[in-house]
């Protein structure tokens, strides 16, 4: 057991040290000087100079690559020359915004996906099966920044029901920052209309992700349920007289969870994709926002840090669910046994 | 598995009764599209006509005019080639490489499949967009770009699933068979494992084109991919953003087509494996 | 279930614990501002677009003021009057003004801040780079010597935004820089409250300002960071915002002519969408392909996609900038055939060119895609890349592009010589395609110097016809910006000099 987790791990640095070397380089390539950005429109070519100096942005690529390493090592993601602040505050900053998206469009996938899945797989191959399959399909052939923009245009600019982007009521003071997620800041905050602004700002940005991601997680959870429809234990407690109700949620659902998460997991990728395309049309202040932006000024290291902190949780979050299999489904034998 | 949950033909069938149909009929005309726009496309979808600037959907114009008053259909009708053909393009060669790697991965086995299944996985963790952005800023902006990048990024999915194929086939008695008869393990995987393989590589491939599309549209509209006046249906969307609530048509056409084409590709996946499994 | 009760429990307690924090005050006297993105420091040294100088323009203030109507008309502002003799210029100062930490303005700001702005050498000093030295004569009297006489010094000074030399003193080690990229302490109209990275600025009133609000001034003002036009089109349509920067002109006409907004129209240099050659690389290097390409260009369908609201340019100097020779400059005009014999005579039919657009203005997006048209009809290829600001120009200056689309902007009021040593002379910084010219370098040179207006508006001309004979720039339909109001405030006016200047101060509800 401890074995495994530390081959696991092992690799897991191994693979962030190559995320790290991939974009370092791909990112450098580049023919613009951030220098020439940082100075400013009007600045004269000694001061564009002297900026790049003291950036090192003169040194040769090896020893720029070097450094960052060796910074990289140190925990120290660098600067960023749009912000002028170490990429970790501005990460610290930021990823509380990401993360509380993700969770709340995480924890909505699951149980709508689920729920579709349960009606679903009621009466395999009936109109409803079918209905929810066709709708789920064209839910993920949407473009998710057209879907974005069409959920604005519905819920914000025709009926005024939704904000049009961001985190809280502009002209409202948001509650101190305690966690970065407002969900729960505000709840700390002891404000019930602060928590509900929270809220119905995450409405849309969350809703969008979901959407997108719906067929797969449905798919997969129907199949799951079918499968254990049929099988032995179930048929067994229906003979016992249990209630369907029960058998779903004592039997079925617990057996069927791990086939989903697995392949929600392995969504991770494109989910951290989606969810910079969600915030720059909704104006969301997360990491994929940070990251683009820094991006047009060829201001590199957020982009590297980017990469780094979600290869980071794609490696993690694997990691746990190797763990957490044998919990949620006693079937599978413990890993490294 | 029992009668009661396998799920009977004939229901099965009925709601793609029409929808199959319908789904084909979308790729055909997406053919039309790819193969002979001039035929199709009333308008030349780059010259400009600046007396029908931002018009309304109306006979001459069935979807309406963009900024430099050219007609959007037409504008559809020619980025078809540049949308799907780039998809189609990302999809065939990363399904080519990911056979080939999935399946020496699987017949290596040991430590090797390790090895390269550990590779895979660094690839899946790769945010497919900040690998985008990577490429893009060191060979430029271009559909070239994004096909490089979209590539790298989906031929994992091939190798992981081919290898799981052809753990599971290696199995089959009738393999067990053949390679105890001393058959060669190349002509195992040639004769006992590809053809099989294959089948299943073919749905996965026609659901993909749509995500492809999808994908490619979305670098697009991000600025990373076509350039201006390339009529992709991507970078339409992107340009149209500027005019949004002057000019709906401009926006709402090229992702309806977007999304139709997804679906239809995704319908047509899901009978091919509804078929396949039957 | 017990547990899920005892969370659901800990929740709602927290929930109805009621402590200080209000979300929702009342807030009618907030005023929302969309800029277009998210300034990178707010420094007045350093700062150089606009969503930077919405933050530096209202905390700080300036030596003199201009009138926005007629810029060639200076306004006392924190000196309330100069004088100019030879080199050196001399700055009366205003008696009681205080800085927002409360400590007096005098001589030893200015020159402390004019000390430290050309040491640093970035964002606006070069509007202000012939200064030699500043002398503090009494604490309300500064003189300024410049390295030549110049008559533009105050006009130009009218940019400069003044700090406290307390601060500088205080964070000297890096000339400030650290301190004063996220720190604000000016004598200005408006406090610098906080600065929530990714989201806003919150400025509050200073009701100890020397100026004079209108009516129903708004007490605090919250500089939104929204980068996507679009979405600032459709929250100042849906009104989450009061105002916004940069909404594309389509929406800005549609929305500001919808009930309950109106449309402020204004001249400004910024939205004229400029197309630079390469002077350096072929086949832009050639002055009849460069000719061809001008008698080419499309200028009327420019026009239209500015929905009329345009006129055609005849050289660098709009007609309404103070003492501008366009009126008696010849026309330019789309005129093919003289293009098509222009073309033959570079003996270049055929060419190939490639153009860097800077993205996310569709303005000049739709120039270069006229000026691939239009060329098209030569027989010459165009191919657009659209990229970021920084890639794009640095692509024609590594002569990696041929062409360049940038918006023609230039700070200084009044003075055209400033204009000139950005985009024409040698090392400027949007001199992208790489123009050079001795006699116009010598003219620029020489025009500050002179006293006589009429003599300097010849001088001017001169200038104008060495850029417009080389045909280095195509200077496509220059349109008139506008600006979409809610009927609900009032006092918004265009600054030609920039593209939307918010001056926040002259901002009211109605």
């Amino acid at each position: 057991m401890i074995g495994f987790l530390f081959k696991r791990l092992l690799w897991g640095l191994l693979v962030l040290i190559a995320v790290a070397v991939i974009t370092f380089f791909l990112s450098r390539v580049v023919p613009a000087d951030p220098a020439a950005f940082l100075a400013g429109q009007n600045a004269s070519e000694a001061t564009v100079q002297r900026i790049r100096t003291e950036h090192g942005l003169d040194r040769p690529l090896p020893e720029q690559f070097a450094s960052y390493m060796v910074g990289l090592a140190k925990g120290d993601l660098g600067e960023s020359i749009r912000t002028r602040r170490s990429v970790s505050t501005d990460l610290g900053q930021y990823l509380p915004a990401t993360l509380e998206l993700l969770i709340v469009s995480f924890v909505l996938y699951l149980a709508i996906s689920f729920s579709l899945a349960v009606l679903a797989a009621r009466h395999p191959g009936g109109a409803v099966d079918g209905s929810i399959r066709l709708i789920t399909m064209i839910g993920t052939g949407i473009p998710v920044f057209w879907l974005g923009m069409t959920l604005q245009f519905f819920f914000f600019y025709k009926l005024h029901w939704l904000p049009l982007g961001s985190r809280f009521p502009i002209r409202e003071t948001a509650p101190p920052v305690i966690t970065g997620f407002l969900l729960m800041d505000s709840m700390l905050a002891g404000s019930l209309s602060a928590f509900l602004a929270s809220l119905k700002h995450l409405a849309l940005p969350a809703a969008t992700i979901v959407i997108n991601l719906l067929a797969v997680g449905t798919r997969l959870s129907r199949a799951a349920l079918i499968q254990e429809q049929g099988r032995l234990y179930v048929r067994t407690a229906r003979g016992k007289g249990l209630s369907p109700r029960r058998i779903m949620f004592k039997h079925i659902l617990r057996n069927a969870l791990s086939p989903i998460l697995t392949a929600t997991t392995m969504q991770f990728g494109y989910m951290i994709s989606w969810v910079i395309l969600v915030e720059v049309i909704f104006d969301w202040p997360g990491i994929g926002l940070y990251a683009y932006q820094s991006f047009q000024v060829f201001d590199y290291s957020p982009v590297i840090a980017l990469a780094i902190v979600s290869t980071a949780g794609f490696v993690i979050i694997n990691l746990v669910m190797d763990l957490l299999y044998p919990v949620i489904d006693p079937r599978v034998q413990s890993v490294g046994s | 598995m029992s009668a009661s949950t396998q799920p009977s033909r004939r229901m099965i069938t009925r709601p793609k009764g029409v929808l199959l149909p319908l789904a084909l009929l979308v790729v055909v005309i997406l053919a039309a599209f790819t193969l002979v726009p001039g035929l199709i496309a009333p308008h030349d979808p780059i010259a400009l006509a600046m007396a029908d600037r931002l018009k309304p959907p109306n006979f001459t114009h069935i979807f309406g005019t963009d900024e430099g008053g050219r007609d959007v259909f037409s504008r559809i009708v020619y980025g078809t080639r540049y949308s799907l053909g780039v998809a189609i393009v990302i999809v065939f060669a990363s399904a080519v490489f990911g056979v080939i790697y999935g399946a020496v991965s699987g017949m290596a086995r040991g430590g090797i499949d390790n090895l390269m299944m550990r590779v895979v996985d660094l690839f899946f963790g790769f945010p497919a967009l900040v690998l985008a952005l990577a490429v893009t800023a060191s060979i430029g902006r271009g559909l070239d770009s994004v096909a490089l990048s979209l590539a790298i990024i989906w031929w994992p999915g091939y190798a992981r699933l081919v290898r799981g194929e052809v753990l599971r086939l290696r199995e089959r008695p009738h393999v067990e068979a053949a390679r105890a008869l001393g058959v060669s393990e190349i002509t195992i995987l040639r004769r006992h494992i590809i053809p099989f393989v294959i089948q299943e590589v073919n749905v996965r491939v026609t659901t993909d084109i749509g995500y492809a599309l999808v994908a490619v549209t979305a670098l697009s509209f991000l600025g990373l991919g076509a350039n201006s006046p390339t009529p992709e249906w991507g970078l339409l969307i992107r340009d149209s953003r500027s005019y949004f609530g002057s000019a709906w048509w401009y926006l709402v056409f090229p992702g309806t087509m977007i999304m139709l084409t997804a679906t239809a590709f995704s319908l047509i996946g899901d009978a091919l494996a509804s078929r396949r499994n039957a | 279930m017990k547990l899920r009760n005892g969370i659901l429990g800990v929740a709602l307690g927290l929930l109805m614990s009621g402590t200080s924090y209000a979300a929702f005050a009342d807030d009618a006297s907030t005023f929302v501002y969309a800029d277009a993105g998210e300034p990178s420091t707010i420094d007045p040294a350093k700062a150089n677009v606009n969503w930077e100088f919405t933050v530096t323009r209202n905390i700080y203030d300036r030596l003199v003021d201009f009138d926005l109507d007629d810029p060639s008309k200076l306004l006392p502002a924190l000196a309330t009057e100069w004088k100019q003799d030879g080199k050196v210029w001399t700055f009366k100062l205003r008696d009681g003004v205080t800085f927002h930490d409360g400590s007096p303005f005098d001589a030893n700001d200015v020159k402390a801040t004019l000390d430290r702005l050309l040491k640093i050498g970035q964002g606006q000093s070069y509007l202000v780079d012939d200064i030699a030295s500043v002398t503090v004569v009494d604490p309300k009297t500064v003189k300024i010597e410049t390295k030549a006489p110049t008559v533009f010094l105050a006009s130009n000074l009218s940019r400069i935004e003044m700090l406290s030399d307390e601060d500088i003193a205080k964070h000297k080690d890096d000339l400030g820089q650290a301190w004063f990229n996220e720190n604000a302490n000016g004598t200005g109209p408006y406090e610098f409250v906080a600065w929530t990275r990714g989201t806003q600025i919150e400025l509050k009133r200073n009701d100890k300002w020397w100026g004079k609000f209108p009516e129903k001034p708004f007490d605090r003002v919250l500089d939104r960071f929204v980068t996507d036009g679009a979405n600032r089109a459709r929250g100042l349509e849906g009104g989450e915002f009061d105002l916004a920067n940069f909404v594309p002109l389509d929406e800005a006409l549609r929305i500001g002519t919808s009930s309950g907004f109106h449309l402020v129209e204004g001249n400004n240099l910024w939205a004229w969408p400029a197309i630079y050659l390469n002077m350096d690389l072929a086949p832009t290097n050639n002055k009849d392909f460069r000719d061809a390409l001008v008698k080419a260009f499309d200028y009327t369908a420019m026009a239209q996609s500015f929905q009329g609201k345009a006129e055609i340019g005849r050289g660098p100097i709009p007609s309404w900038f103070p003492g501008s020779p366009e009126k008696e400059e010849p026309e330019i005009k789309t005129d093919l055939g003289a293009a098509k014999a222009a073309l033959a005579k570079s003996g270049l039919a055929n060419a190939k060119m490639k153009c860097s657009v800077p993205a996310g203005f569709p303005e000049f997006r739709f120039a270069a895609t006229v000026l691939q048209s239009s060329a098209q009809q030569l027989g010459v290829t165009v191919e657009i890349e659209e990229q970021p600001f920084v890639e794009a120009i640095t692509a024609i200056k590594s002569d990696k592009s041929n062409c360049f689309v940038l918006g023609n902007a230039n700070l200084s009021p009044s003075d055209a010589t400033k204009f000139f040593s950005a985009h024409y002379l040698k090392g400027g910084f949007y001199n992208s395609g790489k123009f050079f010219d001795q006699t116009l370098q010598d003219l620029v040179a020489k025009l500050p110097t002179i006293s006589d207006a009429a003599e300097r508006g010849k001088l001017l001309r001169q200038a104008a016809d060495i850029v417009v004979d080389s045909h280095y720039i195509i200077w496509t339909a220059r349109p008139k910006t506008v600006v979409p109001e809610p009927d609900r405030i009032a006092g918004y006016r265009i600054d030609p000099a920039e593209y939307i200047n918010a001056r926040f101060w002259e901002m009211h509800s109605k």
